[in-house]
């Protein structure tokens, strides 16, 4: 049993819940099915069963512009049952005649989508008459139908009202193949249509057509909020006055129109012509007429007239040797104020004469095209002549500096490359060896070294006398042993013979000192033989020395007579040992 | 006596510096003199000189041109020969021969501001852009003796500054000082420097191995035949170095790297002993 209500209660819920899920509905409710090009459309959605869905989603469509105006929630109870639902508003401004399907619109609801019924609408194409009954409506205009290019046209939109609007937003075609400049500001005024007085909103445009052809210039539109009369009065506060009165979105738009631009003639174009379309004038001025040689007068070329005057070029000015021209920046007036585009173009040259006299300024020409007469029209500047006079040395002077600061140096162009001359001199003719050998340059070479190798020599030697007494005394044993044999030679011949036998002794001592080291006098002969043996083999030397020795030292304390000849010849024997033994003992 | 080793060690040392010097001198006699060179007939050189200037004034380059190389064959070698050779080469068109004769001139006369230009002038007018890969470029602004002194102005200069080392060595035995010994080391360091020169530049004279392109166009080849893939082309006045030389062709390297081989007829070299070519060239 308790089964049983378990599923009567379950079966109840799913029940429920499909109930609840079916509820949620779109409709799609429109104001009117059949409307104008000035009309709009006012489309509800509505989704029903619920109040928290997302906003319906409206396919695209090409044929009407979609503006959204907000949502509205409603909740109703009917008989204890709670309904809820929300509206969402939509204006739709048909852009194109016909018969057109609207949506259908759908929404997302708990995973499911759900799609409201199509509408079908029936969009006649906008008809002229009906407007001046209306108590709004726009105008537009041009002012030619077939201009030639850069003529100017005037294109003049209206608004026409009787009642009041707010948020009123103007939305201009285009204008391709137009150049378009504002003309003036909007204009109010009051008009009669039909019986009926209208409050007038005029804005002017002035086109200029950039290419020939067939040109359609699109249809304008305007979007505004239109305050609606009520029928009924609801009560004090809904009174306008107070601001509270109710508006309803209206847009509002005008037939486009077409142009046929016709290209400029090509009879009596000239190369002077300047490219301006309208009517125009030139007149030029000079600051002074009177004036010295390197003065500064100002030159005005002023173009004035209607037309395309932003087109306006500066006339050639031709380059002329008596007057040197410096150009200022061409200044543009753009006059918007009166019925048509026009302006004025100031240029301004300085001129400053290089030469006395009357000078001539040259005459300025330009041709135009006027539209009304349809011929191209000749513009010519007034003659103007200038007297120049001769300028004072001072201000020559003044001149000449500021071109000396002035000038500015030329490159150098180069006109032409060649190869530089032949070297004609005739040393050109001694050869010049460039080999790097000889004879001289290796001596060159050597010599310093040699010189180097000598001073070393030299230094190591000097060092060593220094040091060595034994070595200084042996290099100088022959030397010393040479002086002293000058006193004996003295002494052969000497009465007292005696000195001559000790003054031999005393040499040969000395030497044979001087060489071994030892002082000299103190030597004994047996000495010195021992000694001399450490140096020669020769052992008849060295009997000789000792011989010869032992006869001094008898010739000393002997008394023995010897002839001048046998002590030549002692004295000899003497020499030619120290000699011997001056190349034996070496230290 | 360290200082007397050390010393000797220079002394050693610069021997077998000149003993280098002597190899490179016989390298450079060991190449005979060709029977061209050796002008049997009696040369007035100063009249042949002369004539030669009033042909190439005269726009007569080929007669200007025949009387500088019979001057230069008859053993007037120097750079304002050579110079003058090359502008009569120039003035007929030889591009390339132009160039050798410029750079042989450019051997004697390394500072002359006529043939830099000329010679430059002559390489602007070459076909041939070849980029070169030159290692260290500043080296020449940096060694200024070694690319404005010719070998014989090397060598006095080395000479000189040798002297002056061995001079300062010599009073610093006498007389010595603090700086003393940092003076001879930066002599010493300039005479080493200088000696270095010297033998590189004796080495680059004696083994020349700049070559010239001779003939209007000329192809480069893988080997020495003319069967061998060729590998581009080279026009009159193209400068190259030559690697290796084997029956009548030439292994190049140009200085942007590229390596090949040419018939040695249409290349001449920068070698004084070669130049001008002979008759029959």
């Amino acid at each position: 049993m308790l089964r049983v209500k378990t599923v009567l209660v379950v079966l109840l819920l799913l029940i429920l819940a499909l109930d609840r899920a079916y509820a949620v509905t779109l409709t799609a409710t429109v104001d009117r099915t059949e409307a104008t090009l000035q009309d709009q459309i006012l489309l509800t959605l509505s989704v029903e069963g619920t109040q928290s869905s997302e906003k319906p989603k409206l396919p695209a469509t090409k044929s009407f512009d979609v503006l959204s105006r907000g949502s509205s929630t409603r909740m109703q109870i009917m008989n204890g049952q709670v309904s809820s639902s929300v509206d969402y508003n939509y204006l739709l401004l048909p852009k194109e005649a016909g018969t057109f399907e609207i949506g259908p619109a759908t929404i997302t609801h708990e995973g499911k989508t759900i799609a409201s019924s199509t509408i079908t609408l029936k969009i006649g194409s906008a008809n002229s008459q009906p407007q001046s009954q209306e108590d709004l409506f726009i105008t537009t205009s041009i002012s030619t139908k077939t201009p030639y290019v850069n003529e100017q046209i005037i294109y003049t939109f209206r608004l026409y009202r009787r009642v009041k609007i707010a948020n009123a937003s103007l939305e201009n075609p285009s204008f391709e193949g137009f150049r378009v400049e504002p003309l003036g500001e909007e204009r109010q005024y009051e008009t009669v249509v039909g019986g009926r007085t209208y409050a007038v909103t005029e804005i002017k445009q002035a086109l200029f057509p950039t290419r020939e052809g067939r040109i359609e210039i699109g249809s304008a539109k305007i979007q505004c909020d239109v305050a609606v009369r009520t029928r009924r009065r609801r009560g004090f506060f809904d009174d306008s006055f107070f601001g509270f009165s109710q508006t309803e979105p209206r847009v509002l738009r005008a037939p486009s129109l077409e142009v046929n631009v016709r290209p400029l003639p090509s009879e009596g174009k000239t190369p002077l012509f300047s490219g301006l379309v309208g009517t125009f004038a030139m007149e030029t001025r000079v600051s002074k007429t009177q004036l010295e040689v390197g003065d500064t007068t100002t030159l005005d070329i002023t173009i004035q007239g209607r037309g395309n005057i932003k087109d306006a070029q500066p006339p050639p000015f031709p380059s002329l040797s008596y007057f040197k021209v410096y150009d200022d920046k061409p200044a543009l007036t753009v006059d918007t104020s009166g019925d048509a585009y026009g302006g004025t173009l100031t240029i301004k040259k300085a001129l400053v004469p290089l030469e006395e006299g009357t000078l001539r300024v040259p005459l300025l020409t330009f041709t135009y095209f006027n539209p009304e007469s349809e011929k191209y029209e000749l513009c010519k500047s007034s003659p103007l002549t200038l007297q120049v006079l001769p300028s004072r040395d001072k201000e020559k002077l003044n001149l000449v500096e500021a071109l000396g600061t002035t000038t500015s140096k030329e490159e150098i162009k180069i006109l032409g490359k060649d190869i530089l001359p032949l070297k004609t001199s005739l040393s050109a003719l001694r050869p010049y060896d460039i080999h790097p050998w000889h004879w001289s340059y290796m001596i060159f070479f050597l010599v310093p070294m040699a010189g180097y190798a000598g001073a070393v020599v030299f230094t190591s030697r000097k060092k060593r006398w220094e040091e060595d007494l034994s070595y200084a005394r042996s290099k100088t044993a022959m030397k010393e042993f040479n002086k002293r044999t000058v006193e004996v030679k003295k002494q052969i011949t000497g009465k007292d013979a005696s000195e001559f036998y000790r003054l031999t002794s005393k040499a040969l001592k000395g030497f044979f000192g001087d060489k071994l080291n030892i002082t000299g006098s103190a030597l004994t002969p047996l000495e010195i033989e021992h000694q001399l043996h450490r140096y020669t083999r020769q052992k008849e030397r060295i009997e000789q020395v000792k011989a010869v020795l032992n006869t001094l030292e008898a010739g000393q304390f002997a008394f023995q007579q010897h002839s001048t000849r046998e002590k030549e010849d002692l004295l000899r024997t003497v020499k030619t040992l120290a000699t011997f033994f001056d190349k034996r003992i070496k230290k | 006596m360290p200082n007397r080793k050390a010393f000797l060690t220079i002394f050693i040392t610069a021997l077998c510096f000149m003993c280098t010097l002597c190899t490179a001198r016989s390298q450079v006699q060991s190449v005979p003199p060709s029977p061209d060179h050796i002008s049997t007939e009696p040369l007035d050189a100063p009249s042949l000189f002369m004539e030669a200037h009033k042909n190439y004034a005269e726009g007569m380059y080929t007669q200007a041109t025949l009387r500088y190389e019979k001057l230069i064959r008859s053993g007037i070698k120097n750079g304002e020969i050579y110079y003058n050779l090359g502008n009569s080469y120039f003035k007929m068109g030889m591009l390339g021969k132009a160039i050798v004769s410029y750079r042989l001139a450019e051997i004697y006369l390394p500072r002359d501001e006529d043939l830099k230009a000329n010679l430059s002038y002559a390489r602007q007018l070459t076909k041939d852009r070849i980029e070169s890969k030159q290692f260290l470029p500043f080296i020449n602004q940096f060694c200024f003796w070694y690319s404005t002194l010719n070998v014989r102005e090397l060598l006095l200069v080395f000479l000189i500054a040798h002297l002056l080392f061995w001079c300062l060595a010599v009073i610093m035995i006498f007389w010595k000082n603090e700086y003393s010994n940092l003076t001879l080391l930066i002599s010493l360091a300039v005479v080493v420097v200088l000696g270095a020169s010297l033998a590189l530049k004796l080495y680059n004279y004696s083994y020349a191995t700049g070559g010239v392109v001779l003939a209007k166009e000329i192809t480069v080849r893988s080997g020495n035949g003319i069967n061998n893939t060729a590998l581009f082309q080279l026009h009159d006045g193209a400068e190259f170095r030559v690697t290796k030389q084997e029956k009548g062709w030439l292994q190049i390297e140009l200085a942007d790297g590229k390596r090949g081989w040419v018939e040695s007829r249409w290349a001449g070299t920068c070698r004084l002993d070669s130049w001008p070519p002979t008759a029959k060239d």
